[in-house]
């Protein structure tokens, strides 16, 4: 106690010399704030890793130069980096403190939330003609930017509220060794081969191949899967299940528990039930990503973002189509004609959306336009490898040394757009994962209908009914 | 000769030894997976791999040599071409690579490749034209072989990365945990000796109606408090980084509990040789409560330290005090997560915390075993 109190002036020195160091920095750390908007000069946040930041800031510069030669003027584009974790909260939180920049890079099922939050601007406001622009977009790309609105008169319109800057959807990366190990012949990669492979590579065909590759001795499962909706809808989408249903009285309706709904979440639950998924999406378990690189998993459902570190990790791999199911549909493919097959694959990416407290809407507009100009979307695609959202791009996109990318540019022709209805989080992770799982975990159909049901239930009450108050 | 009661001591002991050895490599093991992965070069940091192997195996890869590429690498007529070099074959230090080349037809081809320049290894002969599928055996040295799976690259591109001021980041977390820490614990100090040792009209009630305070979600006062920072024009602003986050209900109880037990004694005989409030609370309350003000100190430390989302929403991208947790989350993106990169981060991130451990593991200990022990 005395030597305690022997210390006491010392701390009590100390301790005021920190307090008035915290105060001097929080007097001179006051200001702060909000954005400056000045004439020509736009703010942009974005979400895109490192390598594709560099990218970015070198298209930023040439449509500064570009702008300055072809208008007369300078314009400056500020562009700043937020995280990908939560950036919609972060959105929001600074639209209601007006610190908000002028252009948002969203991903694509979150712009909605934008959207019904009345913050982003309806593009047809500043160009009438965007649709007629967009008409080059690959189909998918374009729907997730085009959101149907209930508005007061009970009609369903649709405005456009962004462009779009990246697509992405998922097919199915298998081990190659595997396969050559169980003397099964590797899977179509073209839309050609699908339509022609015999035997076809449809869902009875992947099933019975997940189980050949299953050898639980030696830790290996034929195919890992992923609980979300995300993840589940390519086969809700092959098997024709429709999502959401728009009601005559334009009042929208949840239909993923129909027969279609319920056929395709139990042939994906029965790859779990015949113990050739191992249960890969359950809490703590070896995810599929990871254990496709440890070659434990022989086939996995994955997007392109995960060529460059497969490759990087050495595995062996090939990509293929998600096998088709009951829904075959003619389609289009490049230089005329369709084929028809029955997979699909579903819709992800980012949009560029501005927002209602920009000063500069047709700056920020021309800017949009410069980005998905198909010489400057083409290099974007080229130096990073993604699949171009611009039609116009793709013959100048090189795909001869990432052949694996053309196998996802063929699959996402096939893609059918996501839902399009607010607050995605809450439908992924609040209402669909637990009910995928469950039925996972039911081991029968009417498990399966049981969870379906009450997905939709939980869709109408915590979703729908708010997005059929009209705006 | 061993007793039997001795052999039996000895057999617990070594039993108990062996159950801790077990928990504390349980217990470890995510730090020891973040160090690890934290070192491994790019792309090995899911890998289940944390022995450097001698001898690799390659491929096998798809190569036309006709000159169209089927796979990844570009296998020209004379020499493995760089910008498509299997990332395997771009190993410094490898002692030997062997080729085994088979073509659909059934013609088989083996050999060894030379080192091109200090890492690129590449073939001698050409290949006849044709589709050939290639297996790599790659053999290196011990510390080749180390080196081919770990690095102290990524720290490098860590704190040389231009458009990542990792230093920055770091300073302003600590900024940020320092101050936060140093007032709340000067602020429940000062609201618990009230609490714990003076009397007044509705005390009971005011702490209780605090207590149940504590029982709300945090999540509930997050936009109340952003609602405050924003009419202040905090935005951007060492204090709405810090100042919400000063009253802290959990840290006023941790301390009141504390406080009651210094005896009343102590502070009515200071009061007797003329000693002030001030006095008291510095000289007597303050040293005394020591261990739970070190307690205080590194929880609220570690809570700030560790604070994502409100530092993510009253930090723009233009603030000059945009923290860690904030700078280490730009390595997860929409889809991929750069985990060699972001493990690095975060093992430097710990490293302030492990050192205030080490700093107030005294206090620590005699606070949290202070109720122990009866007299």
């Amino acid at each position: 106690m005395i030597r305690g109190t022997n210390r006491t002036p010392g701390i009590a020195r100390k301790g005021g010399a920190c307090l008035l160091g915290i105060l001097f920095l929080f007097s001179v750390g006051c200001g702060g704030g909000r954005i400056a908007q000045e004439k020509g000069t736009i703010t942009l946040w974005e979400t895109y890793n490192n390598e594709e930041h560099d990218v970015f800031m070198e298209i930023v510069k040439s449509f500064e130069e570009w702008y300055a030669k072809e208008r007369g003027e300078e314009v400056h584009v500020r562009v700043k980096r937020i995280p990908f974790d939560q950036h919609i909260q972060k959105i929001k939180f600074s639209a209601i403190t007006r610190t908000a920049p002028d252009i948002v890079r969203v991903d694509a099922g979150e712009l909605i939330d934008l959207v019904y939050g009345q913050i982003v601007y309806d593009l047809k406001e500043i160009d009438p003609k965007i649709e007629e622009y967009l008409s080059t977009f690959m189909p998918v790309a374009r729907e997730s930017v085009r959101i149907p609105l209930r508005h007061p008169d009970g009609k369903v319109r649709t405005g456009v509220y962004g462009i779009p800057d990246q697509l992405t959807g998922v097919a199915i990366y298998y081990n190659r060794t595997m396969f050559k190990e169980a003397g099964i012949p590797f899977p179509p990669r073209t839309l050609r081969e699908l339509r022609d492979a015999d035997p076809p590579w449809d869902f009875k065909r992947f099933r019975e191949v997940a189980k050949a590759l299953t050898k639980p001795e030696r830790n290996q499962y034929g195919v890992a899967l992923n609980s979300s909706l995300w993840f589940s809808l390519p086969f809700f989408n092959a098997f024709g299940a429709d999502f959401i249903k728009i009601d005559p009285d334009g009042k929208f309706r949840c239909v993923l528990d129909s027969d279609s709904g319920i056929n395709a979440l139990t042939a994906l639950a029965s790859l779990y039930w015949d113990g050739s998924e191992p249960g890969a999406w359950l809490a703590g378990a070896i995810n599929p990503d990871r254990g496709f690189i440890n070659n434990k998993y022989a086939m996995i459902v994955s997007g392109p973002w995960n060529l460059k570190t497969f490759r990087k990790s050495g595995v062996d791999f090939g990509v293929t189509f998600i096998p088709e199911g009951p829904n075959r549909r003619e389609i289009p493919v490049p230089g005329g004609g369709t084929i028809r097959v029955g997979t699909s694959t579903n819709v992800g990416g980012t949009d560029m959306a501005i927002l209602k407290t920009t000063r500069q809407p047709r700056l920020c507009y021309e800017f949009l336009k410069y980005l998905t100009r198909p010489e400057v979307h083409a290099k974007w695609c080229n130096a990073l490898g993604q699949i171009p959202v611009q039609t116009l791009a793709e013959p100048l996109v090189d795909f001869s040394g990432n052949p694996d990318l053309k196998v996802f540019v063929e699959q996402m022709r096939t893609a059918v757009p996501r839902p399009k209805i607010p607050r995605y989080g809450v439908l992924e992770v609040s209402i669909m994962v637990p009910q995928i799982e469950r039925a996972f975990r039911a081991r029968n159909r009417a498990g399966v209908r049981l969870a379906l049901g009450k997905a939709v239930e939980e869709i109408d009450r915590r979703i729908l009914r708010d997005v059929n108050v009209p705006r | 000769m061993m007793s039997g009661y001795r052999f039996l001591r000895m057999i617990r002991g070594s039993l108990l030894a062996a159950i801790l050895l077990v928990a504390a490599v349980f217990v470890l093991f995510p730090f020891f997976w973040m160090l690890s992965t934290s070192l491994k070069t790019e792309g090995r940091g899911m890998k289940f791999e944390f022995l450097p192997r001698r001898v690799a195996e390659v491929g096998p890869v798809e190569i036309d040599t006709a000159g169209v590429r089927v796979g990844e690498i570009q296998f020209d007529r004379t020499t493995v071409d760089e910008t498509g070099v299997h990332p395997a074959l771009r190993s410094a230090g490898a002692d030997e690579v062997i080729f085994v080349a088979e073509e659909a037809k059934g013609k088989r081809v083996s050999g060894r490749l030379f080192p091109k320049d200090t890492e690129v290894w590449a073939a001698r002969e050409a290949l006849p034209a044709g589709n050939w599928k290639i297996t790599y055996t790659v053999k290196r040295g011990w510390k080749a072989a180390f080196f081919n799976l770990y690095t102290f690259n990524n720290y490098r591109r860590l704190i040389r990365n231009k458009s990542f001021p990792f230093k920055t980041y770091l300073f302003n977390s600590f900024l940020v945990s320092v101050s936060a820490a140093i007032l709340t614990v000067i602020l429940c100090a000062l609201a618990a000796y009230v609490f714990a040792k003076k009397e007044f009209p509705g005390k009971t009630v005011l702490f209780w109606s605090f207590m149940a305070a504590m029982m709300i979600p945090g999540m509930m006062y997050m936009v109340p408090q952003f609602a405050i920072v924003t009419q202040f024009g905090w935005i951007n602003t060492l204090q709405g980084l810090v100042v919400p986050h000063l009253a802290n209900v959990f840290g006023l109880f941790l301390l009141k509990q504390f406080m009651e037990a210094i005896p009343d004694s102590l502070l009515e005989a200071a009061e007797m040789d003329g000693a002030t409030e001030t006095t008291k609370f510095l000289k007597i309350i303050t040293p005394l409560s020591m261990p739970s003000l070190a307690i205080l100190f590194l929880l609220t430390f570690i809570t700030q330290w560790n604070n994502f989302f409100w530092q993510l929403i009253v930090n723009t991208p233009d603030s000059p005090y945009i923290t860690l947790p904030y700078g280490i989350a730009l390595f997860r993106g929409q889809y991929e997560t750069k985990y060699e990169l972001m493990m690095a981060a975060s093992s430097f991130s710990i490293v302030p915390i492990v050192i205030l451990f080490l700093f107030t593991q005294r206090y620590l200990i005699e606070g949290l075993t202070a109720g122990g022990v009866k007299e």
